[in-house]
C-alpha cells in the first residue's frame, strides 16, 4: 500500500551482494591460484609510489595536504545523505485526505466550490462500524495514496476460526454503507490477519455454520 | 490508473515482501563505512592521529595482503564475503512471497493471511469430524491445503465428509492461487479426549 521504491530496495541490494561477492571470490580465487596471486603481490611493491605520485600531483600548497583529503569527506557526506534519504523514503503514502475535487475543472464540477473529506472522517466511521463484529479482535483504517488515487485499507484481526468468508462479507456492507454516505467510490483494500492478539483472544462464539 | 490495474498493483505489493528490512539495514551499514571514511580523510587532513587506520596505511596493507597474511585466512574470509554476498544477491532477486492469498475483486480488494485460512479450515473440520480443535492440523501452503485430524479413540470418522466440507469452505473463498485440499485422518486415535 506504502509508496515503498521497492525495485530500487532489490536493485540496492543487489549491488552490494554483487559487490561483496566479487570482492570476496576474487581475493579468495587469488589466494588460492598462484598465478593469480603474482599481480596482487607486485602491485605492492609500485602502490606506495603511486600513492606518493598521487598525493603529490593533487597536492595544495598552502596546506601541503592533497585535496583528495577534502574531496573524499564532501563525497562521504553526500553519499550518506543519499542514503538515508532512502532509508527515510521507505513506509511512506498515507493520506490525510480521502477527497478533494478542488483540483478539478469547474466543468466537471457540478456546484461551485470544493469539497475535501478528511480521512479520519471515514477512518472513524467504518472502524466503529467493525467494531460491533464478534469475530473481531481488533480492526484498523488508513487511507494511503497509491498512484495518486486515494486508497483505503481496511485491516482487520479476526479470532480463532473465524470464516474470511464472513469478514470480508461484513466488511463489504459496511463499505457499501459508507459507500452511500459518501457518493462515490473510494477503492478498498481489506487485509484479513491473524496477529499475535488473535492467538491470545478467545476464539468465537459464532457456529461455523452462520458463515460459511 | 484505472480501479482493476490500482487493484492488481495493490494486491501484488501485499502479497510480495518489500525487502526493505535488508534494504535499510545495508544502507545503514553503508553509512557507518562511509561515516569512517570521511572521518579518517579528514584526520588525515589536518594530520591528527587516525581513528583506525590512516587512508594511505590501508591502502599499503589491502596491497601487502598476500605477503602478511596466511593465503588460507584469505581464502577462508574471501570465500565467506562471497558466499554472504550471493546470498544477499539472491535475496534481492528472489520474488519474496508473503503466507498470504487473495481474494475475489469486487467493489473491495482481499488479501487473507495463511493461518485465517488454516484455522477457519481446522475449524471446519474438527466441527465436521466431531473432534476437539486441537485434534486438527491444517498447514497451508501456496497451493496446497494439508488437513490432518487425529480421531478420538474409539470413534471412526468419516473422512469423504471431512474432505467434501473442507472443499465447499475452499471452493467459498474463491482465493488466488486456488487451494488443492488433502485430508489425512491418522491411524492413532487420542485417548480421553
Amino acid at each position: 500500500m506504502n509508496s515503498t521504491n521497492r525495485a530500487l530496495n532489490r536493485i540496492g541490494t543487489f549491488i552490494v551482494g554483487l559487490v561483496l561477492f566479487a570482492v570476496g571470490g576474487a581475493a579468495a580465487l587469488a589466494a588460492a591460484i598462484p598465478d593469480w596471486m603474482e599481480p596482487w603481490t607486485s602491485a605492492s611493491s609500485n602502490v606506495d609510489d603511486t600513492v606518493t605520485n598521487v598525493f603529490d600531483t593533487t597536492k595544495i600548497a598552502s596546506l601541503d595536504q592533497t585535496w583528495l583529503f577534502i574531496a573524499i569527506p564532501v563525497l562521504c557526506v553526500v553519499l550518506i545523505v543519499l542514503l538515508l534519504v532512502f532509508a527515510f523514503r521507505q513506509g511512506h503514502g498515507r493520506s490525510a485526505i480521502l477527497v478533494d475535487d478542488s483540483s478539478a475543472r469547474s466543468s466537471t464540477r457540478s456546484v461551485d466550490g470544493s469539497v475535501i473529506v478528511d480521512s479520519k472522517v471515514a477512518e472513524q466511521a467504518i472502524q466503529h462500524a467493525l467494531d460491533e463484529h464478534p469475530g473481531l479482535v481488533s480492526s484498523d483504517v488508513t487511507t494511503y495514496t497509491v498512484k495518486r488515487t486515494p486508497v483505503m485499507r481496511i485491516t482487520t484481526n479476526v479470532r480463532r476460526g473465524v470464516s474470511p468468508n464472513a469478514i470480508r462479507t461484513f466488511v463489504d456492507e459496511t463499505v457499501d454503507a459508507w459507500d452511500g454516505v459518501l457518493g462515490r467510490e473510494v477503492p478498498v483494500l481489506i487485509q484479513i490477519n491473524a496477529g499475535l492478539t488473535t492467538r491470545v483472544a478467545k476464539a468465537t462464539r459464532v457456529a461455523p455454520g452462520v458463515d460459511a | 490508473m484505472t480501479t482493476p490495474a490500482l487493484y492488481r498493483r495493490i494486491l501484488r505489493r501485499e502479497t510480495h515482501s518489500s525487502r526493505s528490512t535488508i534494504a535499510i539495514t545495508l544502507a545503514v551499514a553503508l553509512v557507518v563505512v562511509f561515516a569512517w571514511i570521511g572521518t579518517e580523510s579528514v584526520l588525515a587532513l589536518l594530520s591528527q592521529p587516525a581513528l583506525l587506520v590512516a587512508p594511505r596505511d590501508a591502502l599499503t596493507a589491502i596491497t601487502s595482503l598476500p605477503s602478511d597474511v596466511a593465503p588460507a585466512a584469505i581464502i577462508a574470509v574471501g570465500s565467506i564475503v562471497a558466499v554472504v554476498g550471493l546470498v544477499i544477491a539472491v535475496f534481492a532477486l528472489a520474488p519474496g512471497r508473503r503466507a498470504r492469498h487473495t481474494g475475489e475483486v469486487t467493489r473491495t480488494a482481499v488479501v487473507v493471511d495463511n493461518a485465517v485460512i488454516a484455522s477457519a479450515l481446522a475449524r471446519t473440520a474438527s466441527y465436521t469430524a466431531n473432534v476437539d480443535p486441537d485434534q486438527v492440523i491444517v498447514t497451508i501452503g501456496h497451493r496446497t491445503a494439508e488437513v490432518f485430524v487425529q480421531p478420538s479413540s474409539g470413534f471412526s470418522i468419516d473422512k469423504a465428509e471431512i474432505i467434501e466440507a473442507v472443499n465447499q469452505q475452499i471452493d467459498a473463498f474463491a482465493l488466488v492461487p486456488a487451494l488443492r485440499a488433502k485430508v489425512t485422518v491418522e491411524r492413532k486415535g487420542v485417548v480421553g479426549a
